[in-house]
């Protein structure tokens, strides 16, 4: 009758039950909800469609499985278990609801087969996270959690125009279209994923937006919108070669904003950048290996990425401190932190025997392949970077440097985080050792790539080894210092402002200017005719630069005034028509 | 004749008698001459209803009544067909809604405040009701009066600045009422008939003369002052924003909709819209559409008052329904009249909610309500639906007629329109979201209470009940849009956009 | 472990060289570098001064050129916001 498959409607129930009941109730649910939604996984098979009629004539095909929606509906169900077990001692019932919803919302975009489902649970994703950055206490996150939800509102927008216009066209069901004309929907919907993805320049709200999250609500955070407008865009856009060049700018964008930057989880957000940075290429690139490649990397990153980001929120649970210059000694106070954020470093930088290893090299063996070789170089070079700031500079700095005494032990960490940090840290190395384990599903078509030649293994350690001498040679430099990076979000944030404060003021000026001009006209006639009446009523601004209704109310005479003009107006208007 | 064949002229006539004998009811027992109106707006609700089961049966008729049996064009006449009444409708469930709602705001007064304001209200149902079914122009301007008359009065109850506030209104007022009796007496001049059938058939010889013209041009003007149509409104912010709480919902809500409905009544089916007059008259909406919604945003998102911002946001949604129009062809129609009825429910519904809040708080500036989401629970609900359905997030109301307005300007190939509403719909993201965020997020701001709830709503029941009916109201609205489409509103569309 | 020490750093430095020398023995001797290279990165040594090279390079990229150009003060968003509220 009903079979329990659709991980998303599990996670739903979850976090409904979840936000219910006592705390006790909740950290149970939440740890062990999940594992259901695995069960529920595992029953799924390839090739089961389900539909579900909805309004009078509209059925929404809400779940669809193919190998490309069933490996990330299996990442994000694991994400969702781990993140379980890391929040399940939050006290927060809203954040509790939220996360669960998310999660199950982002499986459930991988999951649906028609526009509008897809662009249903697109915008619920986006609602649902947004209340978890508004759940931080701290002031900015206020700010953040606004333009977060304006900028996926934007790109909400964007979809539903370029849906609605694919509608119109008779096209209801997802297909890719890349092949397709080149008309106004390809160019919104892309859009519209493309911010969702992080894509430079639409990528300022990650950046600022994930740092501002809760504790446990970033970990959340990190893996699911990205990914998923990545899945978006190899279900969507597979082979649309302007991909190639903003997924290489994106890498190498992001690698080196991180290596300036202070903030843990902001460097963390701008590798986020980066790695999604390799995931746009490979869709970009088009070929069975670049695609594998990049399915590979969206799976792998959601694990690695979500540990490192396990790790530092456990060390600013720990001790209350987020920035880089003000730790120190970390690995001595917190070995097994330490522990699984080399794990998690070391997948990242793609070193053998770990995740990242088995996923880098075959998206960039893939730009290799399709002969695009300046691609393959650049994503090396990002990939340095990517080892510089945070294999080096982020192990070094907070782990492995003398203590600063800045950042004392506040908490202790509790054992549900810590346990999650190690399933992460297995899952990384379990997948970096065993790379079949993860390449039997990849979806684009069978994978001849091997990770584990001599070639790759040796000359990965040889670049790994000789990046690490430019790095020591600079190491005083390499500290990070107290400072905010200036990204695309200054456009948004600096002069966009003054231009709506602008506008407002310039319309206050227009109905004002309309109502004097008909005062001035009046008087000059007035005193021509050297009649003493009284004058319409001009009264001038009061000297307050502040807006407030009394200091700029428009007078009964200029209302009545435009009024009569706008009769005028249209009786002459009318009248010329005909 | 049996009691059911008089109910177009029971809708008007049960408020009228009630506004007659609730002074004298008051005068008896404080809270009978309420009691009186409430009951009378029900039977009206009810007759409403009865009417709109018979003008829907057999796919669409129109009703007509004849005023002592006098035949028209000579006689006046009650026509309700399928768009009437929907509006007559909305109007009737949101006065009834709306007076059960003012009552404890009354609780203080003396005997003849309370006769007063009830009388008032009735009498404004009265007037609106009446413009929506009536069928002879010149009755339609003597309800517009007393819908005008009656609505001064009520905004100058609102308490100290709502004097000046309704002096204004009145004096705009006045020259708009006064342009549409021009526009009548042209009119009446032209064909010699006040009934809008008759008069639709004979003002075909004329459309070419300028006398038309003069006259189209004071329609335009009139029923663009009443509905607040930028650059002719410059009374409504300071009108919505003093009127008496009580009534605020129903007056934002009903009274800006009907000279709307109005407009759409004389230019589309009285005086068709293929000839070249219409035509630019329809360009000089489009224009003072789009400057009403950029310019009705932009105003909003300075605002601090509450109300205020309401008010501005309402001359942004009734550029919608003017762009709507403006547009000339079926789903623009569809989209305005959708609009209409979508915007009455969610304007009463927010307007009810800041009644509620000062209330009990006395508060209205919208920094300085936050973390109200733990004290009143029904209204920030209530207030998610009616944000979503602003800034149109399906499966709320307003959704849908954004939809159809877009599918208008896009059949139109009238793309600016679909750039405005984009944009509008940014601009309304941003003013409306702060609330949502201020009620939910922000830590609880010091509120001194007023008045103390009894109930474990955060206010009394009377204000609880109709906050939460127009909160659904939005869901259902939003949730049977196409049945209230394909239903009501496609029986109802003007003979030019069926052929 | 302290690295600020300078003494400590070079053998470090020292270290990485010779470490990185190893796995191009090892790759030398399994033949990886027998057969003709695609592009420089197959060359001997080639991903060691790739390694060496980008680091240095991204090092210089972020440090020298972006840092000056874009870092402010952490409130520098802040600062302009004092009209924000009524």
């Amino acid at each position: 009758m009903f079979e329990l498959n659709h991980p998303g409607f599990v996670f739903f129930l979850v976090g409904l039950f979840a936000s219910m009941g006592t705390p006790k109730l909740r950290k149970m649910i939440l740890s062990c909800g999940p594992f259901v939604a695995l069960f529920a996984l595992f029953n799924l098979k390839v090739g089961t469609v389900e539909n579900l009629p909805v309004l009078q004539d509209w059925v929404s095909h809400y779940m669809c499985v193919d190998n490309l929606s069933g490996i990330f509906v299996g990442s994000c169900s694991t994400m969702g278990v781990l993140g379980g077990i890391f929040a399940c001692n939050n006290r927060s019932p809203l954040e509790a609801f939220c996360s669960m919803w998310y999660v199950g919302a982002s499986i459930s975009v991988a999951l649906a087969q028609d526009w509008i489902t897809f662009l249903f649970f697109w915008e619920l994703m986006a609602g649902t996270s947004l209340f978890l950055i508004w759940n931080d206490p701290r002031k900015e996150s206020r700010g953040a959690g606004l333009r977060y939800i304006l900028m996926h509102t934007l790109s909400g927008n964007c979809v539903l125009f370029g849906v609605l216009l694919k509608l119109n066209q008779g096209q209801n069901l997802i297909e890719n279209l890349t092949n397709g004309p080149h008309d106004a929907a390809f160019w919104l919907i892309l859009i519209g994923v493309c911010i969702n993805a992080a894509v430079v320049p639409l990528h300022a709200w990650l950046v600022d937006a994930y740092p501002s999250a809760t504790i446990t609500g970033s970990v959340f955070l990190s893996s699911f919108t990205t990914k998923v407008a990545v899945y978006a865009l190899l279900r969507i856009f597979g082979g649309t070669e302007l991909l190639i060049g903003a997924g290489v700018l994106m890498a190498l964008y992001g690698a080196l904003f991180a290596v300036m930057e202070n903030d843990m989880l902001k460097l963390l957000s701008y590798h986020i950048v980066s790695q999604v940075g390799y995931m746009v290429a490979g869709a970009g690139i088009g070929t069975v290996m670049a695609m594998n490649g990049a399915t590979a990397h969206a799976f792998c990153d959601i694990l690695f990425k979500s540990l490192l980001f396990m790790c530092c929120n456990a060390i600013i649970f720990a001790t209350g401190v987020r920035k880089i210059n003000e730790l120190g000694g970390m690995g001595k106070r917190y070995p097994l932190v330490f522990t699984c954020f080399v794990v998690g470093a070391f997948s990242i930088s793609g070193i053998p025997l770990f995740n990242g290893f088995v996923s880098k090299t075959m998206t960039i063996a893939g730009a290799g392949e399709a002969g695009l070789i300046w691609v393959a170089v650049l994503l090396e070079l990002a990939s340095i970077g990517t080892l510089l700031s945070i294999c080096f500079k982020m192990m070094y700095f907070i782990f492995m440097a003398p203590d600063k005494h800045m950042a004392p032990a506040k908490r202790e960490i509790p054992v549900n985080m810590k346990l999650a940090m190690v399933l992460g840290a297995f899952c990384c190395t379990a997948i970096g050792c065993f790379p079949d384990l993860l390449y039997r599903f990849l979806p684009f078509g069978p994978v001849t790539f091997v990770p584990y030649t001599t070639g790759h293994v040796v000359n990965m350690f040889q670049m790994t080894f000789m990046a690490l001498i430019p790095f020591l040679l600079f190491l005083p430099h390499m500290e990070p210092h107290t400072a905010l990076s200036l990204d695309t979000d200054w456009l948004y944030r600096r002069p966009l402002k003054k231009f709506f404060l602008g506008c407002t003021y310039l319309s206050f000026g227009l109905c004002k200017s309309l109502g004097h001009a008909w005062g001035v006209g009046t008087g000059q006639f007035m005193d021509v005719c050297n009649n003493p009446m009284k004058l319409l009523d001009a009264k001038p601004f009061r000297n307050k630069k502040r807006y407030s209704p009394d200091n700029y109310r428009t007078s009964i005479a200029d209302t009545i005034m435009i009024v009569l003009t706008v009769l005028f107006v249209c009786i002459f208007y009318f009248t010329a028509k005909m | 004749m049996t009691l059911g064949e008089h109910a177009p002229v029971f809708v008007v006539l049960l408020p009228l008698t009630a506004a007659l004998l609730c002074l004298l009811a008051s005068r008896l027992h404080r809270e009978l001459g309420g009691w009186l109106v409430q009951l009378s707006l029900f039977g009206s609700f009810l007759a409403s209803l009865d009417i709109t089961r018979t003008v829907l049966r057999d796919g669409g008729q129109t009703l007509h009544y004849w005023m002592g049996d006098w035949s028209p064009p000579i006689g006046i006449e009650f026509a309700v067909d399928p768009l009437n009444c929907a509006v007559l409708c909305t109007i009737t469930f949101i006065a009834l809604v709306v007076s059960f709602y003012s009552v404890p705001f009354l609780s203080e007064e003396d005997w003849m405040h309370y006769g007063g304001y009830y009388t008032l209200y009735a009498l404004l149902t009265v007037g609106l009701c009446g413009m929506v079914i009536t069928g002879d122009i010149f009755n339609m301007y003597v309800y517009l009066e007393v819908m005008s008359l009656a609505g001064y009065g009520l905004i100058a109850l609102g308490g100290k600045k709502s004097m000046l506030a309704a002096f204004r209104y009145l004096l705009v007022g006045t020259i708009g009422a006064s342009a549409y009796l021009l526009g009548v007496g042209y009119v009446y001049a032209l064909t010699g008939s006040l009934h809008i059938p008759d008069i639709a058939v004979r003002i075909q010889p004329f459309i070419h003369t300028p006398l038309f013209a003069f006259a189209v041009a004071c329609f335009l003007v009139a029923f663009g002052i009443k509905m607040a149509l930028f650059p002719l409104h410059g009374w409504q912010p300071d009108a919505y924003t003093y009127a008496h709480p009580g009534a605020a919902g129903f007056i934002s809500g009903c009274m800006s909709k009907v000279p709307a409905y109005a407009m759409l009544r004389f230019f589309f089916f009285m005086f068709g819209i293929h000839n070249t007059v219409m035509q630019a008259l329809l360009d000089v909406l489009g224009i003072m559409g789009i400057c009403g919604i950029l310019i009705g945003s932009l105003m909003a998102l300075a605002q601090y008052d509450f109300r205020r911002m309401l008010a501005y946001s309402s001359v942004a949604q009734l550029g919608y329904i003017a762009v709507g129009m403006a547009m000339g062809n079926m789903y623009g129609f569809i989209g305005a009249v959708l609009h209409l009825i979508n915007h009455a429910f969610m304007k009463c519904c927010l307007f009810l909610i800041i009644g509620g809040i000062t209330y009990r708080f006395g508060e209205v500036n919208l920094y300085r309500i936050g973390g109200l989401n733990k004290k009143m629970t029904v209204s920030t609900v209530a207030v998610c639906f009616a944000v979503l359905s602003m800034v149109g997030i399906p499966p709320t109301c307003g959704f849908f007629s954004k939809w159809y307005l877009m599918l208008g300007a896009y059949e139109g190939h009238q793309y600016i329109y679909i750039g405005i509403l984009v944009i509008s719909s940014l601009l309304n993201a941003i003013y409306y979201f702060r609330i949502i965020e201020q009620m939910f997020v922000q830590r609880e701001a010091s509120l001194t209470e007023i008045h103390k709830p009894d109930s474990k709503f955060g206010l009394p029941m009377n204000m609880v009940l109709p906050i939460g009916i127009t909160g659904l109201s939005i869901m259902v609205l939003g949730i049977y849009s196409m049945d209230i489409v394909t239903r009501v509103i496609k029986l109802g569309l003007p003979e030019v956009f069926l052929r | 472990m302290d690295l600020m020490d300078t003494k400590k750093r070079y053998k470090l430095i020292l270290i990485c060289f010779l470490i990185a020398l190893v796995f191009f023995f090892i790759g030398k001797y399994y033949g990886v570098y027998d057969l003709p290279p695609h592009d420089f990165l197959e060359k001997p040594f080639g991903m060691a001064m790739f390694g060496l090279i980008g680091c240095g390079i991204l090092i210089v990229m972020a440090k020298i050129v972006m840092t000056p150009l874009l870092q402010r003060d952490e409130d520098y968003y802040q600062k302009g916001d004092d009209d924000e509220d009524v």
